[in-house]
C-alpha cells in the first residue's frame, strides 16, 4: 500500500501527510483541566530521576509484598494449606488492570472504571461513563494499556431483573487508553463502531491482541429455545468501525453458545482471540432435550457435550457460525461419573490463550470426585482435585496445573490472564467450604504456588460462586 | 480553523499589570475552547501525548501571566499557537541534545506501534507519521503549519519566526525527505 506512496507526486504525498496528521489528531478528544500555576522547571531532571526511581520503587513494592502478602501454598497432589513462610511475590504479570466498579448499594450497575496496579491494588485513575449511561463491559489487549468498553443507557440491571436476564439495551463502544504517569492517566475515546441493535444481548466481546479488531457476539434472546432467537458474531475494525466479518447461526435447539461468566457485565471470557489473532474461540454446550427453558445457564446435569469451537477469522461472512471446527471436546460430561475430567459450568467460559496459539488454558475445569457435590468432607486422604486445563487444537488435553484438596465442597481455579508461555496466571482461587462458607482469593499462580494479591473490588464483594469475572480486564 | 470570540476575552482583560480573576476566567475560557486543538498540534510535533499536554499547559500559563501586557486580545490564540510551536521546538531540541537515539526511537515507534495507534491509525498513516517524526524540527514544524493547520506561507513564516523563503525551502525539503524515507523503508 504505502509503497505506492513513493510514486505519488508532491501534491498527493502532502495530501496523505495531512490526512495522517488529522488521523493522529483525532485521537485527542479532551484536555486535562488548566493549571494556572507554573509547572516545575526541574521537570527534565525529575524525569531522569524517575527513570531510576521507578525500578527502585517497584523493587521496594515487591519486597514489601513478599513480606506482607498472605500466601497459600498449593502443592500438586497435596493438601491446600497456608505456606509456612511467604513466597516471593511474582513478577511478570501485567502492571495494570481496569475494572468496572459497582456503586455501593446498587451492585449491578457499574458507574465507574477504576484502573489499578496489579501487584499493589493502588488506584491509578477513575473514569466515569458518559452522562445517562452505565458501563456494560470491558475487554483488553495484551499490552495492558488499551481496552474497549461499552456503555448502555440507563442501568445495567433494573431492580426487578432476574439474574438470568441480560440487558438488551443498545451498546455504544469506546476506546479506553491508559497512560499512567501522564497528566491524563486514562481517557475514553468514542469509537465508530455502530451501536448494537436494540433487543440484542452482548454474549461476548474480545479485543484482538493487537487492538485492531473487536469481536462481539449478539443474541436475540431465545436462540436455542425457539426459531425466533438469533445468534450473530461480528468482527469490527476498531479504527473505522466497519464490520469486517459477520457470522450467524441457525436455530440451534437445545444448544447453548457463548456460555457466560457470571455477573451482568458483557462477557469478556466467553469469546477469545487466539494469541496470533487468526481465530476466535468460544464454547458450545449441548444439552439434554427440554432443559433449556428461559435462557438461563443450564445446570451441570443437563450437559451432554461441552466443546470449544475455533473459527478462523478469515472465514467468509454468512450463516456459518456453527461450521466452526471443534477444537476440543471436554472428555466426559457432568453425568459421566467415570470420566476423570469433568467440567464446571464455567469450564468453557474462561478462555485464555498462550503465546503459541495452540494451547488454551481452559480455566475452572474442575477435576472432581463424583461425590464431591454432596458437600461432605472426608477425613483422610485428599480426594478433591481441581486445576487448570490445557488443550491443543489437535484435541489432546492435559492438566496444566492440578491440585488436590481435602476440603469440603467445590473448589476452582479461574484464570483471568496467562503469560505468553503459560507458566504464570492471574486468577481466582475459590473454595466452597460448605453450603454456607466459601472463600475467594485473587492472586498469581506460578510453579504450583498461589500468591494472594489485593483482590479487585469488582471481585471482592462477591461471596463464593459464581463471581462476576468479566468485570475485570488485563 | 479555530475561531476566537474576541469580545469575550477582551472583557476579561484586567486593568492592572498582574493577572487577576478576570484574566484567569478569560484564559480558562480560551483554554476550554482551544486546548484540544493545541494538544493535537503538539502531539503531531512531539508524538507524545503527555509531553503535548505539558507544553499546552505551559503555553496557556504563559498567556495568563502576559494577559495584562497583551496589546491585542484578538491575538491571544495566535500567541498561544506560537507558544506551543516554540515549546515543541525547544522540546525537540532538548530531546536531540539529550538523546541522540531520537531517530532510533522514532523508528522503533513505527516498528512497534502502540495498540492504540494500531487501533485508530491506518498502517500507511502510521508510517507517514513515523517519517514526519524523523524530520528535523523545522521541517516537521513547516509541514504541520502548512498541511495540518492550513496556514499560508506568510502565516507559517510569522508563526515560525522565519522568512517566507525559508518556509518554502523547509517545506520542499521535508516532502523530499519524507518521500526518501518511505522509499528506503526507513519508516
Amino acid at each position: 500500500m504505502l509503497g505506492d506512496h513513493t510514486d505519488l507526486d508532491d501534491s498527493a504525498l502532502t495530501s496523505e501527510t495531512a490526512a495522517a496528521m488529522r488521523e493522529l489528531a483525532s485521537t485527542v478528544t479532551d484536555a486535562p483541566p488548566l493549571r494556572l500555576s507554573p509547572r516545575l522547571r526541574t521537570a527534565p531532571s525529575r524525569r531522569r530521576w524517575a527513570a531510576w526511581i521507578t525500578p527502585l520503587a517497584a523493587a521496594a513494592a515487591v519486597i514489601t509484598l513478599a513480606i506482607t502478602l498472605v500466601t497459600l501454598k498449593i502443592s500438586p497432589n497435596g493438601p491446600v494449606v497456608p505456606a509456612a513462610k511467604p513466597a516471593p511475590a511474582s513478577g511478570g504479570v501485567p502492571t495494570y488492570y481496569a475494572e468496572l466498579v459497582q456503586e455501593p448499594g446498587n451492585p449491578d450497575n457499574p458507574d465507574q472504571i477504576q484502573v489499578r496496579q496489579t501487584l499493589t491494588g493502588t488506584l491509578i485513575a477513575t473514569v466515569n461513563p458518559p452522562a445517562g449511561t452505565t458501563f456494560a463491559g470491558i475487554t483488553g489487549t495484551a499490552d495492558d494499556r488499551t481496552f474497549v468498553v461499552d456503555t448502555q443507557p440507563g442501568a445495567l440491571q433494573g431492580p426487578d431483573s432476574s439474574p438470568n436476564q441480560q440487558s438488551v439495551q443498545p451498546r455504544t463502544w469506546y476506546l479506553l487508553r491508559l497512560s499512567p504517569g501522564s497528566a491524563r492517566p486514562a481517557s475514553l475515546t468514542p469509537l465508530r463502531i455502530p451501536p448494537s441493535p436494540a433487543g440484542t444481548a452482548v454474549m461476548g466481546m474480545a479485543l484482538s491482541p493487537d487492538g485492531s479488531k473487536l469481536a462481539a457476539a449478539f443474541e436475540t434472546p431465545g436462540w436455542g429455545i425457539s426459531p425466533a432467537g438469533s445468534m450473530t458474531l461480528r468482527v469490527y475494525s476498531v479504527r473505522t468501525g466497519a464490520v469486517v466479518r459477520s457470522w450467524t447461526a441457525p436455530y440451534g435447539k437445545d444448544r447453548y453458545l457463548f456460555p457466560p461468566a457470571a455477573g451482568f457485565a458483557d462477557d469478556n471470557l466467553s469469546l477469545a482471540w487466539t494469541r496470533d489473532g487468526t481465530a476466535l474461540a468460544f464454547g458450545e454446550l449441548t444439552l439434554a432435550p427440554g432443559l433449556v427453558n428461559d435462557g438461563a445457564l443450564p445446570p451441570p446435569h443437563a450437559l451432554t457435550r461441552v466443546e470449544i469451537l475455533e473459527l478462523p477469522a478469515a472465514t467468509p461472512s454468512g450463516p456459518n457460525l456453527l461450521s466452526a471446527p471443534v477444537a476440543f471436546t471436554f472428555p466426559g460430561a457432568a453425568q459421566d461419573t467415570s470420566a476423570d475430567l469433568s467440567c464446571g459450568e464455567a469450564a468453557t467460559t474462561d478462555l485464555v490463550f498462550t503465546a503459541d496459539g495452540q494451547l488454551l488454558c481452559g480455566g475452572s475445569a474442575m477435576i472432581r470426585d463424583p461425590g464431591s457435590l454432596s458437600g461432605n468432607c472426608a477425613s483422610g486422604p485428599p480426594w478433591y482435585r481441581f486445576g487448570l486445563l490445557e488443550y491443543s487444537t489437535s484435541g489432546a488435553a492435559r492438566a496444566l496445573r492440578q491440585y488436590t484438596s481435602n476440603c469440603e465442597g467445590q473448589a476452582a481455579l479461574l484464570p483471568l490472564w496467562t503469560s505468553p508461555s503459560g507458566s504464570t496466571q492471574l486468577g481466582l482461587l475459590g473454595r466452597q467450604e460448605s453450603a454456607t462458607e466459601s472463600s475467594l482469593a485473587f492472586g498469581i499462580v506460578r510453579d504450583g504456588t498461589f500468591t494472594a494479591l489485593p483482590t479487585p473490588a469488582a471481585l471482592d464483594s462477591q461471596e463464593g460462586f459464581p463471581v462476576p469475572l468479566s468485570y475485570t480486564a488485563w | 480553523m479555530d475561531t476566537l470570540d474576541t469580545g469575550t476575552y477582551a472583557r476579561g482583560r484586567p486593568p492592572g499589570g498582574t493577572p487577576g480573576a478576570d484574566a484567569a476566567a478569560a484564559v480558562t475560557a480560551l483554554y476550554e475552547q482551544h486546548a484540544v486543538s493545541m494538544i493535537r498540534i503538539a502531539l503531531i510535533m512531539l508524538g507524545d501525548r503527555a509531553a503535548a499536554e505539558d507544553v499546552v499547559q505551559d503555553a496557556f500559563f504563559g498567556l495568563y501571566r502576559r494577559w495584562a501586557r497583551l496589546e491585542d486580545p484578538d491575538s491571544a490564540l495566535t500567541y498561544v499557537r506560537s507558544a506551543v510551536l516554540n515549546a515543541c521546538r525547544d522540546a525537540l531540541r532538548q530531546r536531540t541534545r539529550r538523546d541522540r537515539r531520537d531517530r532510533a526511537a522514532a523508528t522503533a515507534w513505527q516498528a512497534h506501534p502502540s495498540a492504540e495507534a494500531v487501533a485508530l491509525i491506518s498502517e500507511d498513516h502510521r508510517r507517514i507519521l513515523a517519517g514526519v517524526r524523523l524530520l528535523p524540527g523545522r521541517q516537521r514544524e513547516a509541514l504541520v503549519c502548512r498541511f495540518f493547520l492550513g496556514l499560508s506561507e506568510d502565516e507559517t513564516a510569522r508563526a515560525m519566526g522565519i522568512s517566507k523563503g525559508t518556509v518554502k525551502s523547509a517545506t520542499s525539503r521535508a516532502v523530499s525527505a519524507l518521500r526518501r524515507l518511505l522509499k528506503e523503508g526507513k519508516c
